[in-house]
């Protein structure tokens, strides 16, 4: 397990990361998303040791991440716009890599570039910038490490080639227990594959949640009333955001379904149904009630 | 394989070794590789090829024998011409050459091997600028820093890798390059090669490239971006010799009774590691000359200069060690956000600034002392500091609008740089006037070299067995170029304690400090009717003042014959006074022109004396045959004896006919017209049976031109059958 203690990173008088405290588990996918700025590239390169906290901590399984080369073997990190060697191919890189990561499998990164169609002994530097993030992926995949962290890797894919690349992550996590760390500034891209998400702005964590605790706790209502405004048996739900277009209401309820159905049939309403949220939908309602605009967070609206 | 026992295999693995990661970054950096195999190949063996081809060429056995008398005469007249009017007196004396091809082409593969006849010192210099910042500029980016930071390797390792990997580029091409003359030695069958030597040399070359290197690679360490580095690296290598330079111009435009401007701070040059790689190339090209590699013939062959090689060596090493700790240290602090920054290390762009910032506003105010105007240089100094710490915080804010990013600090330099440059304009250290008590000083020297031109022409001569007797000045750039300063050799040689010799001193000094005086209030001196005149006050604490002085001709005139009267003034102009009999080195006698000795029964000409070449011309050295061992005795202690007695009043007589001689037929021979004695130090009788046969004889051999009252001279001359 990665867990973060309070980590703190300054840039000069930027403080990039505030006093964060985080955990990751092990087996799972989480989604670190932000707006650009937010900290996650600065996150990702403390826990892959490559900064230095300047307070707190970052460890794995108990041991300080920065200058453990063993800890340091167990992860790959993939930065939002990857180094490869002058000149190398995909094999080349291979080849390099495998001089690190004792676990790297070089068959496997032939059969990923064959599934990619990547040719394998072509020069790198010829690649789209799409190929590279693809390529960058199946090298993390081949390296054989417990976690691989991701900054901003699914930005650059096509719909196809993300789907891809989250069908392997599913695999090698069913396979041998990878555990994927995401960071991303689009929180739709995250929806579909994250177990657990942490909002980071300006160098703090907003909420850091599992997807299916959030998902079930919170629910959308539609519904119509025969009279304007909302009954007062209501007040019993934990409405935590509402809006009303005439007499169509919208609720953003928190609790569990079936008591939340048990009160709105109570009421009698001309027609109601919960809908289900999307990821987004939750965080910005999370955030608003913490005071934040999330739109802007992460939207850019 | 699951996720567990991966992890455990991880914990097992000893990573990546530190052979794999030297072979990962030679194989990035094949064009440097390649570039520096292409100038050793061209700068060792084809190199030697072309020359041993030329010299085969080119090679016959009378044309050697002439150019080497060409080469002796050509030498002699950089020397008299560096002395001037003042100027050494000795007379350069080559051996009769008989040379072989098989021995040129031995000296020429020689030479390339040690380095001699390459370009081995600026390639050094520029190859470790260049493999430093090859193997460390990834540092700078933020791309390859995320990349290499985050696997797993241990900074230092990953130091140690990228630093072995610079360095052993530096070796293949090195190795190459010798082997590859070797080869090319090989295929021309040259033989006798200073293998032991050419190894030692080339050994301590990479010695310093490794300082260059590592120096480099602090600049570069410190800073987070190309352009910075570079100037950076430029700024640690240099800055020793530029404060240096800053100093002693302030000295000089500022401290006129100085005597050395220079003083301690020359010191300040040896911050800089390009200073020992330039001081380390006189090592094998006096190497080049010495077939003996026994450290009591070399220290023999070349005096000083062994211990002074010796020295800059061990330190070189010392430092290697010390800034390989500094940048071992700094690469393991330095944080990886730094890539990108100006500075990697943000706390030390304050001192920096104001170091430079202060020293180039003083060195843009000498303009101002140029120009002899305070209101000038305090403008200069202001705007220097403005300008300068201006680009500074541009530079290191990577942002033109920072320029006044420190006021506060700004206000500071520009206080520290007019501060400073006023000190040396007011002379506030009181340098110029200074003047010690009689009672503090325990002895003087008094050298006036201009007044005395009629009469230093015999002391020069006995100067110039400085160099073989070299005492207090420590000449690191070997026994020619010492010839070079000898007319200000006496100086240091001297210490009169007598009483009326410091009243002397203080005499000149206290007329010295009034001329100045009256020069530095705007009343030109008159430079017709003053003398320089050199004088240094040893104190009884220890300390030496070395100073210059204006004064006037009548005042040494007064001065000079009382000096001579003295015994210890006499010995100081005069060495070979204190050379015992046993001692004695060998003379000969160079008759003057109009002295014919063909026919002297029982002398001949000194086989090792044989060619004099003197101002361009050529004479004949002569002695009694068979041991001439007691003869040259004799001389010795009737020379003693004559010089000791050696009037003034005679010994400006002479110099006065001389200059009327000169002046009449524009010769400028002082000799010419008069015989000699020649004289060769047992010193160097002793270096030059070190040295092979067909190379030069005795580097330096002195004359005593034999004056009127020389009695003793004469009965020893009548005694072998020579009468004058």
């Amino acid at each position: 397990m990665i867990e973060a203690r309070e980590l703190t990173k300054r840039f000069g008088d930027i403080v990039a990361l505030d006093n964060i405290t985080a955990s990751i588990r092990d087996r799972e996918v989480f989604g670190l998303i932000g707006t650009n700025g937010a900290g996650k590239s600065t996150f990702l390169r403390c826990v892959s040791g490559i900064y230095k906290p300047d307070g707190g901590s970052v460890q794995i399984d108990g041991r300080e991440v920065f200058e453990d080369r063993e800890v340091k073997a167990r992860f790959f990190f993939i930065s939002d716009d990857q180094y490869f060697l002058p000149n190398s191919t995909p094999l080349e890189m291979g080849r390099f890599y495998g001089a690190y990561y004792p676990a790297f499998d070089m068959e496997h990164l032939r059969k990923y570039l064959k599934e990619f169609g990547l040719p394998e002994e072509r020069k790198i530097g010829t690649f789209s910038k799409g190929m590279k993030k693809q390529l960058s992926v199946l090298l993390g995949l081949s390296a054989g490490t417990d976690y691989i962290l991701c900054d901003e890797t699914f930005d650059g894919l096509d719909p196809v080639m993300r789907q891809a690349v989250k069908s392997l992550f599913a695999r090698e996590m069913e396979n041998r227990g990878l555990t994927p760390v995401i960071a991303s500034h689009n929180l739709r891209e995250l929806e579909d594959i994250c177990d657990h998400v942490g909002l980071l702005h300006r160098g703090g964590i907003l909420l850091s949640r599992d997807i299916d605790e959030l998902k079930l706790g919170v629910h959308k209502i539609q519904c119509v009333f025969r009279e304007e405004g909302l009954p007062d048996e209501l007040a019993v739900l934990n409405i935590i955001q509402k809006e009303a277009r005439g007499r169509l209401h919208t609720l953003i309820v928190r609790g569990d379904e079936e008591e939340i159905r048990a009160v709105m049939s109570s009421v009698k309403p001309v027609f109601y149904e919960l809908i289900p949220l999307s990821l987004e939908e939750i965080f910005i309602t999370e955030t608003e009630v913490a005071g934040y605009d999330i739109k802007k967070l992460i939207l850019g609206e | 394989m699951t996720s567990r026992s991966l992890s455990s295999e991880n914990k097992k693995h000893t990573g990546i070794s530190m052979g794999a990661l030297i072979r990962q970054g030679l194989r990035g950096h094949m064009a440097l590789l390649l570039l520096g195999l292409v100038v050793m190949l061209f700068n060792y063996p084809v190199n030697l090829a072309m020359r041993l081809t030329e010299t085969s060429r080119n090679f016959t056995g009378l044309e050697v024998v002439h150019e080497a008398a060409s080469a002796a005469a050509v030498e002699q007249e950089a020397l008299s011409t560096i002395g001037g009017a003042d100027g050494p007196t000795s007379i350069f004396v080559a051996e009769k050459q008989v040379e072989t091809l098989a021995g040129r082409l031995t000296e020429e593969a020689n030479q390339v091997l040690l380095g001699n006849a390459t370009l081995i010192p600026l390639i050094v210099g520029v190859a470790a600028l260049l493999c430093a910042f090859s193997m460390f500029r990834w540092t700078y980016s933020r791309r390859q820093t995320d990349f290499y930071q985050a696997l797993p390797v241990s900074r230092g390792k990953r130091f140690l890798a990228s630093y072995l990997g610079g360095f052993l580029i530096m070796l293949i091409c090195y190795a190459a390059g010798l082997l590859g003359a070797l080869l090319t030695a090989a295929v021309f069958q040259v033989q006798d090669l200073m293998l032991v030597q050419a190894v030692l040399v080339n050994a301590g070359y990479l010695l310093q490239f490794l300082l260059i290197y590592t120096v480099t690679i602090i600049a570069i360490l410190l800073c987070g971006n190309l352009a910075v580095g570079v100037m950076s690296a430029a700024w640690i290598l240099g800055v020793g010799p530029v404060l240096y330079g800053l100093i002693y111009a302030l000295k000089t435009a500022s401290f006129d009774t100085l005597y050395d401007p220079a003083g301690k701070e020359d010191l300040l040059q040896y911050l800089s590691p390009v200073k020992y790689l330039v001081e380390y190339t006189y090592y094998p090209n006096m190497l080049g000359r010495q077939p003996d590699l026994s450290p009591g013939a070399f220290a023999r062959l070349y005096g000083e200069t062994a211990p002074h090689t010796v020295n800059i060596l061990l330190l070189s090493a010392a430092l290697t060690v010390l800034t390989f700790g500094i940048a071992f240290w700094l690469f393991r602090k330095r944080a990886s956000e730094g890539a990108g920054n100006a500075l990697a290390f943000p706390k030390v762009a304050m001192p920096i600034r104001i170091l430079t910032t202060v020293a180039a506003a003083v060195y843009l105010s000498l303009f101002g002392f140029s120009m002899e105007s305070l209101p000038w240089i305090i403008f200069l100094a202001l705007a220097g500091a403005l300008i300068v710490h201006g680009l500074m915080e541009g530079i290191f804010h990577l942002d033109v609008k920072a320029v006044l990013a420190h006021k506060l600090e700004l206000l500071i330099c520009m206080l520290l740089s007019v501060g400073l440059a006023c000190i040396f304009w007011f002379d506030l250290p009181g340098i110029n006037s200074w003047l010690p008590k009689q009672q503090e000083v325990a002895s003087v020297s008094i050298y006036a070299p201009g007044y005395t031109q009629d009469s230093t022409e015999a002391v020069s001569q006995a100067e110039s067995y400085y160099g073989r007797y070299g005492t207090e000045d420590y000449d690191p750039e070997g026994v020619y170029e010492a010839r070079y300063y000898q007319t200000n050799s006496l100086a240091p040689r001297m210490a009169l304690t007598e009483p009326a010799a410091v009243e002397a001193a203080l005499k000149l000094g206290a007329e010295g400090v009034r001329q100045n005086n009256q020069n530095s209030r705007g009343e030109r001196l008159d430079y017709d009717s003053r003398e320089y005149v050199r004088v240094i006050y040893r104190m009884k604490d220890g300390k030496v003042n070395d100073r210059d002085f204006y004064v006037s001709k009548d005042t040494l005139r007064e001065l000079i014959p009382e000096l001579f009267a003295m015994e210890e003034y006499k010995e100081a102009a005069y060495p070979i006074l204190t050379v015992p009999e046993e001692a004695a080195g060998s003379f000969g006698f160079a008759p003057a022109r109009n002295v014919e000795v063909e026919d002297l029964p029982g002398w001949e000409v000194q086989d090792d004396m044989y060619y004099i070449y003197y101002m361009g011309e050529e004479r004949q050295a002569y002695g009694p045959a068979g041991d001439r061992e007691e003869f040259s005795q004799k001389l010795l202690t009737a020379l003693q004896e004559d010089i000791r007695e050696m009037d003034y009043q005679e010994l400006k007589e002479y110099f006065n006919e001389q200059q009327a001689r000169d002046e009449r037929t524009g010769e400028d021979i002082p000799a010419a017209d008069r015989s000699c004695l020649v004289y060769v130090t047992k010193e160097e009788i002793t270096s030059r049976s070190l040295i092979p046969e067909e190379r030069y004889g005795y580097d330096y051999v002195d004359t005593y031109p034999i004056l009127d009252s020389f009695d003793h001279v004469k009965e020893v001359l009548a005694e072998y059958g020579l009468s004058l």
